[in-house]
């Protein structure tokens, strides 16, 4: 089955790989509308300072990307509806859909837009429980970099904390089904041999 | 206007080779709104991003190509459900008879794993990945033009787990 933090930063490294493409007409109006509870703008520099550890890959990945945007909606500020159009009009603009997922994490679609084969952007909306997340990366990355950091990991010190806390959480249950399913085979063990002996 | 009709007529089998089959997207689309079930969909797009990327080594290379050729993936799991068999049972039976063909079934513990392909012009368009046990269930699609010799490698790169015991297929089945 897919893993979920591992999706979680293919998305991220996903996001990465627009190039020359200005803020979709569809999303300009959640901003324009101050929707938003959390609003974050990440430049170069402050994409940099993410990779905590130095890896030079990274930075080779993002040295072209001119900005990121991310944007968390409260669900009573915004319709459902709304939301969901949202996807549609950026179909209209000609955005293709990459990825759709649904999990105990949420909807999340994400749609990359292409001009004669070239990406020009990317945006991931993200539908969960309490609230909306849009994300746009505006730039251009190395997609040969972003595998190379997948594959190897990479310290992004608070992002991979964050990331990592449902990884803790899935070992931790997986350490408890051992353990009950050891108690059970003992159980079953022990009830063979008395069996056994009458 | 011939040429026009052949076109067409390409267009059409190319679509047909490479679409999903209908048991798989039958069951997928039965829980789709199931929030037991993770769902997940790459499209070919995704993929095709694939070819963007160059391989460091011929391995790799192969790797990537066999990557972009594929057409789609649907993925339909879940971690932590009630009977997860009952799933498993359901959309063998569901499969069965529809031209898929069984290449491997593996015991994983408590788990049970099947891989079906189905054939079309001698090339495999589809392959199936069926997990089920006590509290999981995981039904994937994969189609496209599958190299099998390539799919364990694959696997690791599209972060599938259990596709790995692809690379235990005997040499014969890989030159399909």
């Amino acid at each position: 089955m897919m893993k979920k933090p591992y999706l979680s930063l293919l998305l991220f490294f996903c996001l990465l790989s627009t190039s020359g493409w200005t803020q979709s007409a569809a999303i300009k109006p959640l901003y324009e509308e101050d929707l938003s509870e959390f609003n974050l703008y990440f430049y170069p520099s402050t994409l940099r300072m993410l990779n905590v550890s130095k890896d030079p890959a990274f930075n080779e990945m993002i040295k072209d990307v001119k900005n990121l945007r991310i944007l968390i909606i409260p669900k009573e500020k915004l319709e459902k509806e709304r939301f969901m159009t949202v996807k549609d009009d950026l179909a209209e603009e000609q955005f293709e859909e990459l990825i759709s997922m649904k999990s105990n994490f949420g909807l999340v679609h994400l749609l990359g837009l292409y001009e004669d084969d070239e990406m020009q952007g990317m945006v991931a909306l993200v539908l969960q429980e309490e609230s909306y997340i849009v994300v746009e990366l505006i730039g251009a990355f190395r997609p040969e970099k972003a595998m190379e950091i997948a594959n190897g990991g990479i310290d992004l010190g608070l992002i991979n904390k964050f990331m990592g806390k449902k990884e803790e959480e899935d070992a931790q249950r997986e350490k408890w089904k051992k353990i009950r399913q050891e108690v059970e085979a003992q159980e079953r063990a022990e009830d063979s041999l008395k069996n056994l002996k009458n | 206007m011939k040429k026009l009709v052949i076109t067409a007529l390409a267009l059409f089998v190319s679509v047909a080779t490479f679409a999903q089959s209908e048991a798989f997207t039958k069951f997928y689309n039965k829980y789709a709104d199931n929030d037991q079930f993770t769902q997940v969909t790459v499209t070919s797009k995704m993929f095709s991003l694939f070819t963007e990327i160059e391989g460091e080594t011929p391995e790799d290379k192969e790797v990537l190509e066999a990557i972009s050729k594929l057409k789609g993936l649907k993925v339909l799991a879940a971690d932590s459900i009630k009977d997860g068999r009952k799933y498993y049972k359901e959309a063998f039976a569901g499969i069965n008879g529809t031209g898929f063909e069984e290449l491997m079934t593996v015991r994983d513990g408590k788990d049970d794993m099947k891989f079906m392909i189905k054939e079309n012009g001698g090339k495999i368009s589809e392959l199936l990945m069926l997990v089920g046990g006590d509290t999981k269930f995981v039904f994937i699609s994969l189609y496209g033009e599958i190299d099998l010799k390539q799919m364990s490698k694959m696997s690791k790169s599209l972060n599938i787990g259990g596709m790995q015991y692809l690379q235990n297929l005997d040499e014969s089945k890989n030159k399909k």
